[in-house]
């Protein structure tokens, strides 16, 4: 990169933003979305507003994590307008995994805690991330993208609420089917 | 008496918002009664401090990278940037 110029107020030189913080962006974006090219669109909007408002940022803070913000600000515009358009009947007649889960009676018919969520070691954490993530792309994709909002990012409910047009109720009934559909996907992996 | 069903649902919605004394309460000694539930409510707290933590951080463990030819478009899209 011989021909960037030195940051510039903290901003670096939109030459090397690409090779500095594209593949981030883009990690960031294709976890969340589970679409390549939609995660490219996103980082390319991400740096045309960034330079855009360049003015904004006046060297405050860190540049990546800027850029960061905005990339997770075109995220969430992006599930927004696919949860709008999604079939959302489709979402809510997706098997409540409860039915699977619980007998009549409401007892549990698996033991729904076998399942590692501790993992220490680096190369578990990735193990682990590896199987929850084939766990999510199971669930009805606007759940997928309401759990990781929540749990990942730490989006409020009422924050949460507000993106989606959706009801408390309604949220909360979403998160809690993503998570016993997680519990019982991750207990599968690990004992089949 | 309430249901292992209700009571996943409320351990659930703890994660959420807080729910009323007596509900806890209620939500509490069934966990001191029942193993399966109180195994379920360890494992998605533990779940949310893991994730929230950025223990696992899913962005260091995918290896996906931009594609070449984007990458190429995008430098010079900014390269041509207006001034």
């Amino acid at each position: 990169m011989g021909g960037a110029k030195p940051d510039k107020e903290g901003v670096p030189d939109p030459d090397v933003w690409v090779d500095r913080y594209g593949d981030q962006l883009y990690r960031y974006a294709l976890i969340r979305l589970r679409d390549p090219s939609l995660a490219e669109e996103v980082v390319q909007d991400t740096f045309l507003s960034a330079l855009k408002a360049i003015d904004q940022f006046q060297g405050r803070g860190d540049f990546g994590a800027w850029l960061m913000g905005i990339c997770k600000r075109r995220v969430i515009d992006v599930l927004r307008a696919r949860s709008r358009t999604t079939h959302i009947e489709a979402d809510e007649d997706s098997t409540d995994p409860a039915e699977r889960l619980f007998d009549r009676t409401g007892k549990w018919r698996v033991d729904p805690g076998q399942w590692l969520t501790t993992p220490d070691r680096e190369v578990e954490r990735a193990e682990f991330w590896r199987m929850l993530d084939k766990c999510l792309q199971k669930l009805p994709p606007r759940h997928a993208a309401l759990f990781t909002l929540r749990e990942l990012d730490g989006l409020s409910t009422e924050e949460l609420c507000n993106e989606f047009g959706i009801t408390r109720s309604n949220l909360w009934v979403i998160l809690h089917r993503a998570r016993l559909a997680l519990a019982d996907c991750l207990r599968n992996y690990l004992y089949g | 008496m309430m249901s292992c069903r209700e009571v996943s649902e409320l351990v659930s919605r703890s994660l959420d918002e807080k729910l009323p004394l007596i509900v806890r309460l209620k939500v509490r000694v069934h966990l001191l009664m029942c193993r399966m539930c109180a195994t379920f409510a360890r494992r998605v707290r533990q779940l949310r401090e893991q994730l929230s933590s950025g223990r696992i951080a899913p962005e260091s463990v995918l290896d996906a990278s931009l594609p070449a030819a984007t990458r190429e478009r995008l430098k010079q899209l900014l390269k041509n940037r207006p001034a």
